[in-house]
């Protein structure tokens, strides 16, 4: 009884071992691509690659994701997936919007030739300390 | 089989035996309760916001109360009647019995989502009337942040209401993966069952979303972090985005669970197997997956990007297709049946008739371009109580006349309820056919008062609520009648082919004596054998 | 029916088997993960674009977080991890001395990662690295900078309230552990509170770049 709930195979305290040595590596190697001043994109790309490694050793072998698989990898998968959805169209958005709607001092990388024709709507930047939220004329 | 146990609403006595109870039937009786008492509560705001609008300027109350009454009315009626009421009371009670299981796999979970409901419920109501919020159901940042009314607790009930939401949610799929009886395959589950599989995925991916997102304007609202604050660098339509990002699935919470009724009662009352039940299966699928992708159509007008809406828009017109699947296949299962015109079925009709007149609202509303003229008037208004106010309460009534002899052993009054029903769906048109009118003529919404040529269609629209409301009036009292004075239903009443009705009326506590195995589809009404089918007369 | 429920007196009425509970048990903990990354997605979302609106802001404002800090709390909570891991694995075994042990070792990680998180949001006050309308710093100011650290208080503080909930359910696993309430049958509350703990880790790994190294 107490070994047929438990007969798949099932990783042992020298694979945990592994997985853990496996997930400080990379958290050295992600505080090592910090200090080299890559530009941003290619940080941007390298960190969360790391970080997307590293999610994957914590869920597939300390969370049993590799053991247990089926249902639990379809929630993970489905979870991950809305996350994506979300992120992406709301940025799909910010990306393409005229540039007024987006937050006054955005500088979104598509808005450049909008700023460039329009002209500039304040001096300074409001500004930060605590002031009741102001309209503009 | 020999039923021994008694009937659920007999095996114990007293309030303490409900209030503690952890029997999927009477969870599912208390919120039945709870929830026709929220729509009452809903009802008597949407009445009082129809008696101000029935003539031009002040006619009962000042502009701030009639933003108050709208706002009480679309909380109430959005997150304490039309999200829980299908899946909460039908859910509850049926899921178990159609799977065969004794239970849902977790009745603690169950019952603990009872007192969210009632905690989140009046700390909502009593935040909305002592705050006097007046945001609107939306909440929709800078104003709600900065609003002189108290928004806090209404967004903290609104959480509240949340989670529950979410557990009964994350009850019921566990409860269909892993509670199902020996011999039912997926392909031999009730769509009803399909159906609230995929409300309950929306319920537990959206929800959360939600959750968050109030917490922020709260936390925005009381301590001014900026998060949607333009002066401080943020974006309000990202407020927007979120909120809607649950609140857009929210309207498949509410119709899919009247799709998943209506899938049930079409086959009992045409005595005909569904047509086509692997397309009504997976389009209840297919709609709560594509109405993740369509949020943006909420936000044509509100600074969005041109490019998102254009591609918001197409993508919400593929919600159409899966409706359609299903409407189609509705109507094709009423082709050569034998026909049993009974309560439940004339709100199957009017059920069809508010989704496909709403559905086809809904995909013109899509239109980018259309949109810029209908938005905040009246049409979107008329739209969405069609669709989801108008489709949901007629599933929603028809699963009450066909279930209620399986939940308390006692038939209706057939021919009130007859009356009742013509009533409520003539008294719905009258309401918001004239609002159609209105919003296409440029009346906008949320506003108490309105220029003159708006008065007559104004008149009806009154009238037509007024209708509806003594219609609902009327079913309330020979349903209470019933429980008295009504005729002993027997099992199966109706001679329906599904699982649920294998069992006595009302059902005894553990619902099956032994754990049944299933041999054949639950819906085989032609495929069952000569004298199995008993018709119902 | 009575003969087995007295055999296994943690096996629900409305189960065929233990099994059956372990499975249903597993997938509502699941569930409720995805609701937790979902939670989370909201927040990640706004990072997003407000990072995406703000490249330059958002820049400049990480150069005052602290990565030493940072990075040993994100082998801290790798570590607890793994502590955890082991007395899912130990549990199973029916060693429930062990099981306690580890599960003593990671609360007080845990609580070693919130002294951590203290130290820096004691150094972020001090120098009115605050958010929306509370931000003071001299240092800095520009579009976006308080945005970064609204965000940053309200992630870390998100996740750090999660810490001290999986604390909290890891001590009570550890007294039911201790208590004997486990054996090789039956383990379910000891790996269900793991992966509570095994998630808050999975967001930490995401926050740690996102707020430290971008």
């Amino acid at each position: 009884m107490a070994a047929t709930s438990h007969a798949h195979k099932e990783f042992g305290p020298a694979q945990y071992l592994a997985v853990w040595v496996g997930l400080l590596v990379l958290t050295a190697l992600t505080v090592a691509v910090w200090k080299m001043h890559f530009s941003l994109g290619t940080r941007v790309t390298l960190a969360l690659t790391i970080a997307t490694f590293k999610a994957g050793l914590v869920a597939l072998f300390f969370m049993h994701l590799w053991e247990h698989g089926g249902v639990t990898r379809l929630v993970m998968a489905t979870s991950l997936l809305f996350l994506v959805l979300l992120i992406g169209l709301v940025l799909a958005d910010n990306a393409t919007r005229f540039q007024y709607a987006n937050p006054p001092y955005s500088e979104p990388w598509s808005q450049v030739p909008y700023q460039q024709m329009a002209p500039p709507m304040q001096d300074q930047p409001p500004p930060l300390e605590a002031a009741p939220p102001q309209r503009r004329p | 089989m020999t039923y021994n146990s008694p009937n659920y609403l007999n095996a114990e006595k007293g309030l303490r035996s409900w209030f503690l109870t952890l029997d999927h039937k009477r969870i599912a009786v208390m919120y039945l309760v709870l929830v026709v008492a929220a729509f009452a509560l809903g009802g008597f705001f949407a009445m009082l916001i129809r008696l101000e609008l029935l003539t031009p300027g002040p006619t009962i109350m000042d502009a701030m109360t009639y933003n108050r009454m709208f706002t009480l009315h679309g909380v109430i009626m959005i997150f304490l009647f039309m999200i829980p009421a299908i899946p909460s009371i039908f859910g509850n009670f049926l899921l178990p019995l159609m799977l065969g299981a004794e239970d849902v796999a977790f009745p603690r979970i169950n019952l603990f989502t009872v007192y969210l409901y009632l905690i989140g419920a009046a700390i909502a109501v009593w935040g909305m009337i002592q705050g006097g919020t007046d945001t609107g159901w939306t909440f929709y940042t800078p104003y709600s942040t900065t609003t002189v009314t108290t928004v806090a607790p209404v967004l903290l009930g609104a959480f509240i209401l949340g989670m529950g939401s979410v557990l009964t949610g994350l009850n019921f799929i566990v409860t269909i993966h892993t509670l199902r009886a020996p011999g039912l395959t997926w392909m031999r589950l009730p769509l009803f069952v399909w159906a609230m599989y995929a409300t309950s995925v929306i319920q537990v991916l959206a929800t959360p979303v939600l959750g968050m997102t109030l917490l922020l304007v709260a936390v925005e609202k009381a301590f001014g972090f900026g998060i949607f604050d333009p002066a401080r660098g943020g974006d309000p339509i990202l407020f927007q985005h979120l909120f809607w990002f649950y609140s857009h699935p929210a309207v498949y919470i509410m119709v899919l669970p009247a799709m998943a009724v209506v899938s049930e009662v079409v086959q009992a009352f045409a005595r005909k197997n569904i047509f086509g039940y692997k397309a009504v299966a997976f389009s209840s699928l297919g709609i709560a997956f594509v109405g993740f992708f369509v949020w943006g159509h909420h936000l044509f007008t509100s600074g969005q990007s041109t490019f998102a809406s254009g591609i918001f828009g197409v993508l919400s017109m593929f919600v159409g297709i899966f409706t359609a699947i299903k409407v189609f296949n509705w109507t094709a299962t009423l082709y050569k049946g034998a026909i049993h015109v009974a309560a439940p079925f004339v709100y199957f009709l009017g059920f069809l008739y508010f989704l496909m007149f709403g559905g086809l609202t809904g995909i013109a509303l899509s239109t980018v371009s259309l949109d810029v003229h209908w938005q905040d008037t009246y049409f979107v208004v008329a739209h969405f109580h069609f669709i989801m106010v108008g489709a949901t309460i007629m599933a929603f009534l028809a699963g009450l006349h066909y279930w209620w002899p399986k939940m308390f052993g006692r038939m209706y009054s057939e021919r009130w309820a007859l009356a009742a029903a013509v009533l409520v769906i003539l008294g719905f048109n009258a309401t918001f056919i004239p609002q159609f009118l209105l919003g296409n003529m440029g009346m906008p919404r949320r506003y108490y008062s309105y220029p003159e040529q708006f008065w007559s269609l104004n008149v009806a629209s009154t009238a037509g609520a007024s209708l509806l409301a003594f219609g609902f009036l009327i079913v309330l009292a020979y349903l209470v009648v019933s429980l008295v004075n009504g005729r002993v239903a027997g099992p199966n009443p109706w001679g329906s082919r599904g699982y649920e009705w294998n069992t006595p009326s009302p059902p005894s506590v553990l619902n099956f004596p032994e754990t049944p195995t299933i041999t054949r589809s639950a819906h085989d009404y032609q495929d069952a054998l000569e004298g199995e089918v008993t018709h119902a007369h | 029916m009575p003969t087995e429920a007295a055999a296994t007196p943690q096996l629900a009425h409305h189960f065929p088997s233990l099994e059956a509970q372990e499975h249903a048990a597993r997938m509502g903990m699941w569930l409720f993960l995805a609701t937790e990354i979902l939670l989370f997605t909201v927040l990640f979302t706004a990072y997003a674009v407000y990072r995406f609106l703000f490249p330059t802001g958002f820049e400049d404002a990480s150069k005052f977080a602290h990565v030493a800090l940072g990075a040993t709390n994100t082998v801290v909570l790798i570590t607890s991890s793994l502590t955890v891991a082991l007395a899912i694995y130990y549990a199973r075994q029916g060693e429930s001395k062990k099981t306690v042990a580890l599960l003593a070792v990671t609360i007080a990680f845990g609580a070693a990662f919130l002294v951590l998180k203290g130290f820096e949001y004691h150094d972020h006050f001090v120098e009115g690295q605050l958010p929306g309308r509370y931000y003071h710093f001299e240092g800095l100011s520009g579009p976006g900078v308080s945005m970064y650290f609204t965000l940053y208080f309200l992630m870390t503080g998100l996740h750090g309230l999660h810490v001290v909930v999986g604390m909290g359910v890891l001590t009570w696993v550890a007294v039911r552990a201790a208590r004997g309430d486990f054996s090789r049958s039956y383990s379910t509350p000891v790996e269900l509170g793991g992966l509570y703990w095994h998630l808050v880790d999975l967001i930490w790994i995401f926050l740690f770049p996102l707020f430290y190294l971008l």
